[in-house]
């Protein structure tokens, strides 16, 4: 297959100055001077570079800059943005949480947001964002932004803003909503060509997950479990039942999904949302822990219970043993712990539609022997 | 003044550029009118032809491959003039498609030995065969051990392999008769080496199943039979109904276990694990071909924009028609058309039809389609079926389209010099509109008779005198899963007479 050179093929300087000399090299246009600085020989010198730009320098630069294996700069910039309706990832000020501590015989000082630079260990600049009162032997803990936008590289371990006695006793990325706030350098070319690659799903990728569920996580953020199931009323219909972690969604999910469903599903389909109805899983029995670690056990065992009842299956089954490994885990000594209305085989066996919840904390439903 | 996209498209002249330089300048200011021929030494006029001579030499061949290599339906494929593939290249940055290349057909080939001769073991490469009627040839590709016990009736095969890749080796059986490498006692002939392939499952069902013919030298052409379980349990307990039309309809038959289908086919099931047969499963028994896997040419420009096309159906959760053709493209060279359908009988599943640039496609790339899809419908996975009803999981069942042989007659006048270019000339137009013709079923599936006639007369033809298509002067409807293909051994040099004018 050919290239873009090949296509383009841009001359080189001489193959266009000989073309501009050829049209000039008339008997018509006799030379007179052809010395540097003559009016012929300069005419001829500009035009030659005004098409050697052109042809060799403009036209392989648009050929390059529509596609994504050669675009660079602001053609992949544009290219993305027309083409594969992505934008490239912008610059992020990182932002770190400073606490600053004052030594005897200095201070009180007011510290006030944007009136205060820290220095980054890469000698980066930062600059307070919040403010407060240091007192004389107190501390002080504030945000401070980078100075631009950008990955943070280093951390705040100086003052520039000169404050007598007053020192950087500790400096970290600040987090919000679990986010650590690094910054972020705008996105790379590369990157950004890749995510337009993406935009073409993979052929030879075979997805796992089921179109019908992930729709359904989709849908509603507070839907974690979703179980299929054929629909016995409508042939070729499916029931696409619905849980969060704490069993039942709200009717407002509910409606989320089967709206998200509707607008993507093949006019043969018929996906109708339900909400799983909860079950309450009664635990029985006794646990036997040591005196000195029985809160800690039984916050852990309910800690460790709950999440595996947020994590099976709608429809699926309650087993027995992971209670038991839930409790011993936890640092018990022994148990005996059940489940109530279990199956003979102890577990507890879900209708299609029935998520898990617990029914009480172990804490209360189970006794609780202390040695 | 800005240019079109269609004067952009086309290198422009010498004059041209010279004109539009001039209109530039007189718009500018300049006295253009006053300005002294280049014959005569006018300076200015000779500096404006330099510049438009060397943009017309440098700039303007540039810039109309540039603005071709934009769009998807102006971007060239190579040609003879210039073989370079702005198509290939554009298919390849833009949409991630790879222009496909020509394959070769591979045919399954009996070899015996008649009179007495020692036991022999061919190996790849050592045996040419070739068919005496289109002169193509095939090499062995497998290795294959001969002895006396392999007569006629009892042959041992091997697969050989197209010299040439392309759709015009497709020798029907029994064709391909004559050892290029003569053999002191050995004798071959392209043949199919069973009746069927072996079952393709779709579901989970471990029991088996396979079939044959009750009568070899009687039994009619069917592509395939399947078998869909009705009832879980193992053989005598399940019960199952088959297709003999490539699922379009079923025939209940009852209890699993040895059965002759229409008096023709023998099916014999085999247990697996409790439950042995599971009710919804599908098994495909394809009947086995002397073609392993047919030839393509490489992919036409219009092939490839099509898929290129098509990508942008990908872009949906649910698998539609133009995925499923991108899938059936993957899994074999050989496929060239597809139709898709829902499958009236069974929830979730899709009928899928191909067929290859020659025809029918084989048993082989029937099987490799089906493996490549059904993994690839993310759609209600493995979910059970209710009481009484199906699982509406998404499966595919996939079968060859059905030939319908075209046979073009009529009177064609054309000069005397030139028959021989106007009939190769006919016939690649008509073999090309051919292939253009979508599956039966799909929009467009009609073979048309104005088209014979164009691709006569394009030819060179001087007139064309009563065209009929199979005997009529009308056009072909194909019926639903029919490829159109040229009645086999029959060509227009053929079908036609050819009258000197």
């Amino acid at each position: 297959m050919a290239d873009l050179t090949e296509i383009i093929d841009p001359p080189t300087e001489e193959e266009v100055a000989a073309e501009v000399l050829a049209g000039i090299a008339r008997k018509e246009n006799p030379v007179t001077d052809w010395n540097e600085g003559a009016i012929l020989r300069t005419a001829y010198e500009l035009e030659r570079e005004i098409i050697f730009d052109l042809v060799s320098t403009a036209l392989p630069t648009m050929a390059e800059g529509s596609f994504t294996d050669t675009a660079e700069g602001e053609w992949a910039t544009d290219l993305a943005r027309y083409w594969y309706a992505r934008d490239r990832g912008q610059a992020v000020v990182g932002i770190q949480t400073v606490t600053l501590a004052c030594s005897a015989g200095y201070g009180p000082y007011t510290i006030t947001a944007g009136r205060l630079i820290l220095l980054g260990t890469d000698g980066s600049r930062w600059i307070a964002a919040s403010g407060g009162t240091l007192s004389p032997l107190g501390t002080l803990t504030i945000d401070a932004t980078a100075e631009g936008p950008g990955a943070a590289r280093g951390i705040i371990a100086a003052l520039e803003t000169p404050l007598a006695g007053v020192t950087i006793q500790s400096a970290a990325i600040k987090i919000i909503a679990l986010v650590p706030q690094f910054g972020a350098d705008e996105e790379g070319d590369q990157a950004l060509m890749e995510r337009c690659d993406t935009r073409w799903p993979d052929l030879d990728t075979v997805g796992i997950e089921d179109r019908v569920v992930k729709w359904a996580k989709a849908g509603s953020t507070e839907v974690t479990r979703v179980k299929l199931v054929a629909d016995g009323d409508n042939p070729g219909g499916v029931v696409v039942v619905i849980a969060g972690v704490s069993g039942a969604v709200s009717g407002g999910a509910v409606t989320a999904v089967q709206t998200y469903i509707d607008a993507r599903q093949a006019i043969t389909d018929l996906n109708t949302a339900l909400n799983a109805s909860n079950l309450n899983v009664t635990t029985l029995g006794s646990v036997t822990v040591a005196a000195e670690r029985l809160l800690d056990v039984q916050a852990a065992a309910d800690a460790a219970w709950a999440a595996y009842l947020a994590g099976t299956q709608i429809g699926g089954k309650v087993r027995r043993a992971e209670l038991t490994q839930a409790i011993m885990d936890a640092g018990a000594i022994d148990t005996d712990a059940e489940l109530d209305s279990a199956g003979p085989d102890g577990n507890l066996t879900l209708a299609s539609d029935q998520a898990p919840v617990p029914d009480d904390t172990l804490a209360n439903s189970l006794t609780w022997v202390v040695l | 003044m800005p240019l079109t996209l269609a004067q952009l498209r086309t290198a422009e002249g010498t004059t041209a550029i010279k004109t539009r330089l001039l209109t530039n300048l007189d718009a500018a200011g300049m006295p253009i009118e006053d300005w002294i021929p280049s014959a005569q030494g006018g300076v200015e006029m000779i500096r404006v032809e330099a510049v438009a001579s060397a943009l017309q030499r440098l700039l303007a061949v540039r810039v109309a491959q540039l603005a071709n290599l934009m769009l998807l339906e102006l971007a060239p494929g190579p040609t003879d003039a210039d073989p370079r593939d702005h198509l290939g290249l554009y298919a390849e940055k833009r949409y991630k498609t790879t222009r496909e290349p020509a394959t070769k057909t591979i045919q399954s080939m009996a070899f015996w030995m008649v009179g007495t001769p020692s036991a022999k073991t061919l190996r790849p490469g050592d045996v040419i065969v070739a068919s005496s009627a289109t002169g193509n040839r095939y090499v062995l590709i497998d290795e294959v051990k001969i002895g006396p016990p392999n007569t006629a009736l009892n042959p041992v095969f091997g697969r050989c392999e197209a010299e040439q890749a392309g759709t015009s080796y497709a020798d029907s059986a029994e064709t391909v008769t004559t050892m290029v490498t003569a053999l002191a006692g050995v004798r071959c002939a392209n043949r199919r080496s069973a009746d069927f392939l072996p079952a393709s499952l779709t579901g989970f069902s471990s029991g088996t199943v396979t079939a044959f013919f009750d009568d070899p030298d009687n039994a009619p052409t069917i592509k395939s039979i399947r078998i869909r379980i009705e009832a879980d349990g193992n053989i005598g307990t399940s019960t199952f109904s088959y297709s003999l039309n490539e699922g379009q309809s079923w025939t209940f038959s009852g209890a699993t276990g040895t059965t002759n289908i229409g008096g023709f086919w023998i099916v014999a099931f085999t247990n697996g694990t409790t439950p042995s047969f599971l009710a919804g499963d599908v098994f495909t028994l394809l009947l086995a071909n002397q073609i392993v896997q047919r030839g393509a040419d490489a992919e036409t420009n219009e092939a490839l924009r099509r898929r290129c096309r098509l990508r942008w159906m990908t872009l949906s959760d649910v698998p539609l028609s133009g995925t499923i053709d991108l899938w059936a493209h993957l899994a074999s060279p050989e496929v060239d058309r597809v139709l898709s359908d829902a499958d009236p009988n069974t929830p979730g599943s899709i009928l899928v039809t191909i067929s290859a640039a020659s025809g029918e496609a084989s048993p082989s790339a029937c099987l490799a389609v089906g493996d490549y899809i059904s993994p690839r419908l993310n759609g209600y996975k493995n979910l059970p079926a209710p009481a009484g009803l199906l699982s509406p999981e998404e499966r595919v069942l996939v079968s060859s389209a059905k030939r319908r042989d075209i046979t073009g007659t009529g009177t064609v006048q054309v000069p005397r010099a030139n028959i021989a270019a106007v009939q190769l000339a006919a016939e690649t137009a008509w073999l090309a509109y051919l292939r253009s013709v979508p599956l039966g079923g799909d929009t467009g599936a009609i073979v048309r008779l104005t088209e014979l006639v164009q691709a006569v007369m394009d030819a060179g033809a001087v007139d064309f005198l009563a065209p009929t298509l199979n005997g009529a002067a009308a056009n072909v409807s194909l019926l639903h899963g029919e490829v159109a293909v040229q009645t086999a051994g029959q060509t227009l040099v053929t079908s036609l007479i050819w009258s000197p004018v």
